[in-house]
């Protein structure tokens, strides 16, 4: 944690070296989880952006109670449920736009599994997304989305028995599965 | 790589997730957030250098002496090894007493951290640049929080260790070197950083630091440390303040929810389902109620809870309901007994809004049930699940309930302290 600290002086110091590196690492995390979540190559560039540009706006405030790669995460899902609620005042895209967009490649190999998780519930899609792609830990995953980490266990089981039933069929999903909102 | 236990005997499944977490931003795109990020700047205003210069206290506190980097510095050997003394004098002090002070707008130092530390022991201190003051205190056993606009609490957590300020750790710091060291009293290391450089103060007697100054590359003192060592701390320092109103002690709090958990509760019933409400824990910012089912094919769906007279049915933010039997919790095979069986189930339902109600006050709680004969079935023809109706509303009266700062941390032990439920009715 001392090395997330001092990093983070460092960047809100000026380091300019410190704060490129910084971004390169990171990027590419925070960058899937956007476009996982948002199906949407440009809006994930966009939320991306943003997400770093709050980070450093707010970079000094970073007091090392979760590593500062969980709280890149957690502000830029703050951006996404910032987006995500502003969306909703207009037409969203067709959920297979990103597929179509040129040069999609392993995006592509992915589509169904995109597809699937699209059927899940917000909640258990962003908790699956976080835990599964992004391969945070379950207690890092919980202080992104501030639950308690049995939540986050309990999300993972929902999210990957539905998705199970989804790809192997025959499996019955109970139909509460589908209205409960996992806290 | 993480195997994902239930998906990993699908290789289709694993295929995909392996393509989802291969992909890569587009060309320019990391350009051009390296680019925004290099031009913004702190949202805080910047009135001037000494302002500039302010960081948060929880930083430079943790940061402290003990920077650490992976480039080598080059100091000469003998500065090196006069470091590394310093070092282990320091490691073997169990107590330590660090005072850091910064410069406040005008530009006059003031204290902004006071850290004790005595074995597992801990206390720290913070001011923020509103002279705001936060408090951790550790005993060894419960930890009391005070911070700025929330109400203090205390729980059986061990906080962030205060890092021992291993002046070895210089040693690793990118493009650092040894500006210069004076013998005599005090004895002293300058140390040249790429954006700062810092005066070590060295007791030649005990070889242990005794102040630092911190500048930053134009000359601007940043920040200045005090340190001292002494052979016993004031009782008061580690003392964790008593619980009560205002003051959400866990513990405590834990203890009572476990007994409501235990007595009987008020039992309610419609449609032939009958619901116990065992429990309502009023939070600052999240009301929880905890109430048991059980019967076959009843359940209880969330979004539909509400205070009455004081939140409209089906008008408020979505609520989050969760409903787990508590003895299952921590391997998460939950989702049998949510629907069916016998088994007591917990129920909770969370408002996520102003929290401030008068007691006593009113929840209702609307009741579905499951219709086993009606399963619903999808257009590629899986069955997901059963159609389910809702058969009635409770109305229940709460006239005491539970007041805790968090309701979520009252219930579940704090993440980072393991994730075993902390109250259970068993």
């Amino acid at each position: 944690m001392a090395n997330d600290l001092e990093l983070a002086r460092r960047i809100a110091e000026g380091d300019s070296i410190a704060a490129e590196k910084f971004v390169r690492d990171l990027y590419p995390s925070v960058y899937r989880l956007m476009l996982h979540l948002t199906r949407h190559r440009e809006d994930a560039e966009d939320l991306t952006q943003q997400a770093f540009i709050a980070v450093r706006q707010r970079i000094s405030t970073f007091r090392g109670t979760a590593g500062l790669r969980t709280w890149v995460h957690r502000v830029a899902f703050n951006e996404y449920a910032q987006w995500k609620r502003r969306r909703k005042l207009t037409p969203p895209l067709p959920p297979n736009h990103a597929a179509n967009d040129p040069g999609f490649g392993s995006f592509l190999a992915g589509e169904s599994l995109l597809d699937a998780l699209a059927t899940l519930p917000d909640k258990l899609r962003e908790t699956f997304v976080l835990y599964e792609v992004e391969e945070l830990k379950v207690q890092e995953v919980a202080q992104i989305l501030r639950v308690p980490v049995g939540t986050i266990k309990a999300r993972l089981f929902h999210a990957r028995r539905r998705l199970r039933a989804y790809f192997e069929g025959g499996t019955e999903v109970t139909n509460h599965e589908a209205k409960q909102v996992l806290i | 790589m993480k195997q994902n236990k239930s998906l990993s005997d699908n290789a289709r499944v694993q295929t995909e997730l392996n393509a989802l977490r291969a992909e890569a931003p587009r060309e320019g795109a990391v350009d051009r957030a390296v680019s925004a990020f290099e031009r913004t700047r702190e949202v805080r205003p910047v009135a001037s250098r000494s302002r500039y210069v302010w960081r948060s206290a929880a930083i430079a506190t943790a940061a402290g002496l003990a920077v650490v980097a992976s480039l080598i510095i080059t100091s000469p050997k003998a500065e090196a090894a006069g470091l590394q003394k310093v070092a282990a004098a320091v490691r073997a002090q169990t107590i330590r007493h660090d005072r850091a002070y910064r410069p406040n707008k005008e530009g006059k130092m003031v204290l902004t951290n006071e850290d004790w530390v005595d074995g597992v022991k801990q206390s720290q201190i913070m001011f923020d640049e509103m002279g705001r003051k936060s408090t951790i205190t550790y005993d060894g056993r419960l930890m009391y929080l005070d911070y700025p606009g929330t109400e203090p609490t205390i729980d059986e957590r061990e906080p962030s260790k205060i890092p021992i300020e291993d002046v070895t750790a210089y040693l690793n710091i990118p493009g650092g070197k040894v500006l210069g060291h004076t013998t005599g009293f005090p004895e002293t290391y300058t140390l040249g950083f790429s954006n700062m450089r810092f005066t070590l103060f060295i007791n030649p007697q005990t070889q242990l630091p005794i102040a630092r100054d911190v500048v930053d590359r134009r000359g601007f003192l940043i920040e200045h440390n005090d340190y001292d060592y002494p052979s016993n701390v004031p009782a008061s320092v580690f003392a964790i303040p008593s619980g009560g109103k205002g003051v959400s002690d866990y513990p405590h709090l834990r203890g009572i929810l476990a007994e409501r958990l235990r007595e009987p509760g008020e039992t309610q019933h419609v449609g032939g389902v009958s619901v116990t409400l065992k429990a309502v824990i009023v939070g600052e910012h999240k009301i929880l109620a905890l109430w048991t089912g059980g019967g076959k094919g009843e359940y209880i769906p969330s979004g539909n809870f509400w205070i009455e007279d004081r939140e409209r049915p089906y008008m408020q933010a979505r609520p989050g309901a969760f409903g787990v039997p508590l003895e299952t919790v921590d391997n998460v095979k939950v989702e049998p007994d949510i629907v069916v069986g016998n088994q007591p189930l917990r129920g909770d339902a969370a408002w996520f809004k102003d929290t401030k109600v008068k007691v006593p006050f009113k929840i209702n709680i609307a009741v579905w049930a499951e219709d086993r004969t009606k399963p619903v079935i999808l257009k590629d023809g899986t069955r997901a699940g059963f159609h389910s109706r809702m058969v009635g509303r409770l109305r229940f009266v709460v006239k005491a309930p539970i007041h805790s700062a968090d309701p979520d941390v009252l219930l579940w032990k704090p993440v980072f302290a393991g994730d075993e439920i902390a109250v259970s009715d068993h």
